[in-house]
Formats: C-alpha cells, sequence, structure tokens
C-alpha cells in the first residue's frame, strides 16, 4: 500500500512540479506575450486603416472611370453617326457625279459610267477601310484626284457642245493607270 | 475544455483496459462473479470513453464553423473583400467598355456594309438594264435570248465584271459581224 501512496505521491509531485513550471515559464514570458498582442492589435489596426484608404481610392477610381468611359462611348457613338452620315454622302456624291457624267456626255455607255463611279467606290471603300492614317490620307488623295479628273472631263465636254462622241478620257486614264 | 474532454477519453479507457486486465486476473483466481462484474463496468467505460469522444468531435467541429463564420466577418476581412470587390468591378468596368466600343464599331461597319450592299445593287440593276437595252438594240431575237439569259445569269450573281466582260464580248462579236 505504501509504495502505492508513494508512487502516486511522486505522480502528483511531478504533475504539480510541471504546472508550476509552466506557470513560472507563462509569468516570464507575460511582457513578451502582451507586448506581441498589442504588436498584433497594432498591426490588425494599420491593416484596416490601409485597406480602407485603398477601398476609398478604388470607389473613387471606379467612379471616374464609370463617367471616363460613359463619355468615351457617347463620343464613339456620335463619331460612328458621323462616320456613317459622312459615308452615305460620299455614296450620294458619287451619285451625283455619275448623274452628272450621264448629262455631260449624251451618249456616254451605261457601262462607261458604271466603270467610272465603280472605281470611285472602290477608292472610297479603300479609303475608309484603311487603317494606318497615312495610308488612308494617300487613298483620299487618290480619290480626290480621281474626283477632279472626272471633274474636268465633265467641264471640258460642258465646253465642247454637249460632248457628243467624246469619252471622260482623264478618267479613264485614270483607272487604266490605277489597275 | 476541450483539453479536459480529451483527458476524461484517456482517462474512460484506461480505467477500463484496468478493469479488464483486473477482471482477467480475477477469472483467474476463480472469483467468476467478481470478474462478471469487473467487466460490464469495464465495457460502460469504454462505452463512456467513446460517447465524450463523440462529444469532443462535436465540439471540434462547432468550434471550427465558428471560427470561421468569426473569421469571415472579421473587420479586416470584410476590408480586404471589398477592396478585392472593388477591384473586380474595376476590372470588369473596363472589359465591359472595351466590348461596348467594339460592338459600336461593329454595328457602324454593319449599317455601312449594308448602305454599300443597297448602293451596289442599285447601280447593278441600273447596269443590267442598260447592257440589256444595248443588246435589244443590236442582236438578233435568237441571239439575244441567249444572251440575256448568261446576263440574267450574271446579274443574279451580282458579277458585275462579267456582266461588263459579256457586253465586251458581245458587242465585239457583233461589231465584227456588222
Amino acid at each position: 500500500m505504501s509504495v502505492v501512496q508513494r508512487w502516486l505521491n511522486g505522480t502528483l509531485k511531478f504533475w504539480r512540479d510541471q504546472k508550476d513550471e509552466h506557470l513560472r515559464w507563462q509569468q516570464a514570458r507575460q511582457p513578451d506575450s502582451a507586448e506581441l498582442r498589442r504588436s498584433r492589435v497594432l498591426a490588425e489596426q494599420a491593416l484596416l486603416t490601409e485597406l480602407k484608404k485603398q477601398a476609398q481610392v478604388l470607389e473613387q477610381e471606379l467612379k471616374l472611370n464609370q463617367a471616363k468611359y460613359d463619355n468615351e462611348l457617347a463620343m464613339v457613338k456620335i463619331q460612328c453617326k458621323q462616320d456613317l452620315k459622312d459615308y452615305q454622302q460620299y455614296l450620294e456624291a458619287l451619285d451625283q457625279l455619275k448623274r452628272s457624267l450621264r448629262d455631260s456626255y449624251a451618249h456616254l455607255p451605261e457601262a462607261v459610267a458604271y466603270t467610272i463611279h465603280h472605281h470611285a467606290k472602290q477608292l472610297l471603300n479603300r479609303m475608309w477601310d484603311a487603317r494606318e492614317p497615312q495610308e488612308k490620307i494617300k487613298i483620299e488623295m487618290q480619290l480626290i484626284q480621281f474626283l477632279t479628273a472626272v471633274h474636268e472631263d465633265s467641264l471640258s465636254s460642258s465646253l465642247n457642245r454637249g460632248g457628243n462622241g467624246m469619252l471622260p478620257n482623264k478618267a479613264l486614264a485614270f483607272i487604266g493607270r490605277d489597275s | 475544455m476541450f483539453a479536459n474532454i480529451l483527458r476524461g477519453v484517456l482517462l474512460a479507457f484506461a480505467t477500463a483496459v484496468t478493469l479488464l486486465l483486473m477482471g482477467f486476473t480475477v477469472w483467474q483466481f476463480g472469483m467468476v462473479w467478481l470478474a462478471t462484474g469487473l467487466y460490464t463496468v469495464a465495457a460502460k467505460a469504454i462505452l463512456l470513453a467513446f460517447a465524450l469522444l463523440l462529444l469532443l468531435h462535436v465540439g471540434l467541429i462547432l468550434q471550427g464553423f465558428y471560427q470561421g463564420v468569426a473569421l469571415y466577418f472579421r473587420r479586416e476581412a470584410i476590408a480586404l473583400r471589398r477592396a478585392a470587390m472593388l477591384q473586380i468591378r474595376q476590372h470588369d468596368l473596363r472589359q465591359r467598355f472595351l466590348l461596348e466600343k467594339r460592338q459600336l464599331h461593329y454595328l457602324s461597319q454593319l449599317k455601312r456594309q449594308r448602305l454599300l450592299f443597297t448602293d451596289d445593287r442599285k447601280h447593278n440593276v441600273e447596269l443590267f438594264r442598260a447592257i440589256n437595252a444595248e443588246f435589244k438594240c443590236c442582236l438578233e431575237p435568237m441571239n439575244y435570248k441567249t444572251v440575256r439569259k448568261e446576263l440574267i445569269h450574271h446579274h443574279k450573281q451580282a458579277n458585275t465584271h462579267a456582266m461588263l466582260a459579256l457586253r465586251k464580248q458581245v458587242l465585239c462579236q457583233s461589231s465584227s459581224v456588222g
């Protein structure tokens, strides 16, 4: 019985010693632990402040971008509408050109008028589809020169009393040179 | 608290094993009635140990759930989620803008193509009529019918180059014959 009692006492003593040791260790580490806790709270607060600031900045940026994108979209819409209108006007102008050719050259075959009109339209489309501004300008110049040639032809034909038996040679030469 | 429950589980298991060993020992000494009693108590101790283990698991699951919920609703986590949400919205806004811009350009292009198509068709019809009238004047009725068929075919395919080539060919032929 005494052996068991001794064994039990030893075990209890060991357990208490361990607890005492643990308490002493905790007491010794108390300032460090408090310091750690305080620095953790401070770091959390700093993180929170930083995140809130970041959210504010992002919110402002979002509003600005929203306004910027809305404006830009409105501009693009207007630009597209204007482009379409310009294109339609160009087509109408080319129609007018064809009519004026027919008026100036009474016996001009429709095929020739069509070829001239078709060439002008091709130049117009190439100009419209060109991505590089320089290329666009180059084709635009070609179109202007071609229209000028057609206009000059019409003018010279009008001066030559209705242009009977004549062809718009300058315009046709232009087409021949291009093709 | 969970440590105490775990200690209880271990204690219950240790008690059960001790009781089983004691029961085996007393059974060896021929005290069957005592062995039976000890075995019964050992079984109850094992049952208690398992019940405590179950309780420990339920407790751990509930604690994990609570910790997850608490973490989710922490102020830092909320602020972090808000910042991330704003960043995603910014990105989405940019993507939407680019898509809408592309759509506007596409629609504009489509409208232009329609305008061009209408204009092409108008001039195509005019050309067809003019060439047809020319053929009618220059060709004999039998020849005219054949050529007209071909012309209509090219006209339906909107092939103006073929129409012009046919005109050139037919007029050359008729002039050489004439």
